[in-house]
């Protein structure tokens, strides 16, 4: 799991210079901004359930208000309106090999049929002195009950073989515990971690358990395998999510951008959202000893004055995985490769511009800098988006301005009561940074490191409901 | 006494020779940067970096994947069947004096394997 915490955390846009009117631009003698139009309304979601934290789950569920007042882009969801009244994961079968299970949680406790702890090579996986919540937090993405209470999985009725691992592997110990959860019947296997090196043997054997071959998991038809890209902001590289036969599953944030973080590269398969201001909202351990003091993650959790939202390409590797349960209760014979090919057809295209997105840094408090770098644009249209650092949306705008592909920019007059004037290519800006906001800037085109878009995104952003719609 | 000498020379020649920094993976060389002995564990577990910055431990175990079994393979080398994976996938114990990544490049360069690499031990990164 990736706990993002910006370094900046305060910035504040207000102050000298700067006027707001009737409708929220803000204007100062440099720049003029115009707020971005409202997103358009869709008819209620669900008819099946009726969890109480459903609203605040923006990356499968749009609710209107919620989406407005948290400045949440209209497609930032997976698109899943019809399929999830129609499929829940019945009589699939989902393992997830991760640490910190809470096998007590109402919301998962029914649905778990095996269990083994590599570490001590048993069944038991109890681990509430481990106060390690990451398992519990992957795991509710995949499969929360869909009742009267807390937050809806993806595939609320698959049933659940959790495998606890170390935080050291072998690659022995790794093929060892594939086998493992494909001997226990796994369809779907959920891995939201990475070691970023695979040996040869490790390939290939996570290739033959993917594969319809005699060697393939599901009775021969291919066991999927799910891994997280992982969170640096860097090419994937040798890593298990690279694997041909893997799905490897990058984040975009609510904003229906690719996250600051998300690792990318021609290995990429596909996007899920994962978070970056706001959270996944999902499950935790029961009581206080996990990310929050009950026994949910809140999309805008704060623990110990912390930011403790589940955000990272752990939360986005288990949409895929209950989605790909999903498409396997609907047609159980699919193959690996066939919903490769499917996922080509049934994501969100990625004509929508989503941006490379950059943040600001506060590189020294006491003596503020913004600096960032725009990859290798040299002149380009940005998004200002200034949030609370709870995350709540105040307002993005639009501003441009020519630079080298680099930029940093230092403070030109202390206004006093912590309010700063600095200079950003030439436009006048003023932050405050003893204020509670962030400011960020997406630039509207991306191009970096060599890779186009397209291997930034993969195929792009799962869309759940076309998918389906494409399986016979 | 000077035989003593002459054994105590060839043993010191033995294990001062330079042991191998590399290993072969999809076929090519892997360059490792070894770790300083004083950062290394206890239980014979020499740890070496990649060039991406990750540090990986290498022990006496060995995953081959042969093309054709080749039993003779084990003497040569004094290897011991440790696990099967698949009827040519093996993690062998090394129970020579030579390195674990020497013995694992020099089954690489043998007809009858596929590939050979240390059974390396890695650290998960949670995402």
């Amino acid at each position: 799991m990736r706990i993002y915490v910006f370094l900046l955390s305060v910035f504040l846009l207000i102050g000298c210079g700067v006027d707001e009117d009737d409708n929220g631009a803000v204007f100062d003698d440099n720049i003029t901004v115009t707020p971005s139009p409202s997103p358009t309304v869709e008819p209620p979601f669900l008819n099946t359930g009726d969890d109480t934290l459903l609203l605040e789950q923006w990356s499968i569920f749009k609710d209107e208000d919620f989406y407005r007042l948290n400045g949440v882009d209209e497609d930032a969801h997976i698109h899943a309106r019809n399929s999830l009244n129609t499929f829940s994961g019945k009589g699939i079968k989902v393992a997830v090999i991760d640490n910190g299970f809470e096998i007590h949680h109402p919301e998962l406790s029914s649905k778990i049929i095996s269990t083994y702890n590599f570490k001590n090579d048993t069944k038991d996986i109890d681990i509430i002195a481990d106060k390690v919540s990451h398992g519990t937090a992957v795991t509710g993405i995949i499969a929360a009950s869909a009742n009267d209470i807390g937050i809806r999985g993806i595939a609320p009725d698959v049933e659940l073989i959790l495998l606890e691992m170390p935080d050291f592997l072998t690659d022995s110990n790794t093929i060892e515990m594939f086998d493992k959860a494909v001997a226990l019947g796994a369809d779907v296997i959920n891995c939201s971690w990475g070691t970023g090196n695979v040996s040869d043997a490790v390939r290939e054997h996570l290739n033959n358990l993917a594969s319809n071959t005699s060697e393939g998991g599901r009775d021969g038809k291919g066991v999927l395998i799910v891994f997280a890209s992982g969170n640096d902001n860097s090419l994937m590289g040798n890593d298990e999510s690279s694997v041909e036969g893997v799905f490897g599953v990058g984040a975009t944030s609510s904003e229906n951008l690719r996250t600051s973080y998300s690792d990318y590269g021609p290995d990429l398969d596909i996007v899920a959202p994962g978070g970056e201001f706001l959270g996944i909202s999902t499950l935790d351990l029961l009581g206080n000893p996990g990310s929050s003091d009950d026994e949910y993650i809140r999309y805008n959790e704060v623990k110990d004055g912390q930011l403790a939202g589940f955000v990272g390409t752990s939360a986005s590797a288990p949409i895929l995985s209950g989605v790909l349960a999903l498409a396997l209760e609907k047609n159980p014979n699919l193959t690996a490769d066939d919903l490769k090919e499917l996922l080509k057809v049934g994501v969100e295209k990625t004509s929508r511009n989503i941006p490379y997105m950059i943040d600001i840094e506060l590189t020294n408090k006491s003596n503020p800098i913004f600096r960032g770098t725009l990859g290798t644009e040299s002149n380009s249209e940005f998004d200002l988006e200034i949030r609370t650092i709870n995350g709540s949306f105040i307002g993005r705008y639009s501003i441009s301005f020519e630079g080298d592909g680099t930029w940093s920019s230092t403070v030109t007059d202390n206004l006093g009561n912590g309010e700063y004037k600095a200079r950003l290519l030439g436009q006048n800006i003023t932050y405050a940074t003893d204020s509670s906001f962030i400011v960020k800037l997406f630039a509207q085109d991306e191009i970096s490191n060599g890779y186009s878009r397209n291997d930034f995104y993969g195929y792009g952003k799962v869309n759940v409901d076309l998918l389906l719609e494409n399986i016979n | 006494m000077k035989q003593l000498l002459i054994l105590v020379f060839l043993t010191l020649t033995l294990f001062s020779a330079e042991q191998a920094n590399f290993y072969y993976e999809r076929g090519k060389k892997v360059s490792l940067e070894a770790i300083p002995s004083v950062q290394r564990s206890v239980n014979n577990i020499n740890y070496y970096q990649h060039a991406n910055g990750s540090v990986v431990g290498v022990s006496d175990k060995i995953l081959v994947k042969f093309k054709h079994f080749d039993e003779s393979l084990l003497k040569k080398y004094s290897l011991s069947i440790k696990k099967q994976y698949s009827p040519l996938l093996y993690l062998l114990k090394n129970e020579n004096t030579l390195s674990t990544l020497d013995i694992s490049n020099q089954l690489f360069n043998e007809d009858s394997i596929e590939y050979a690499h240390p059974d390396f031990i890695r650290k998960v990164s949670f995402r």
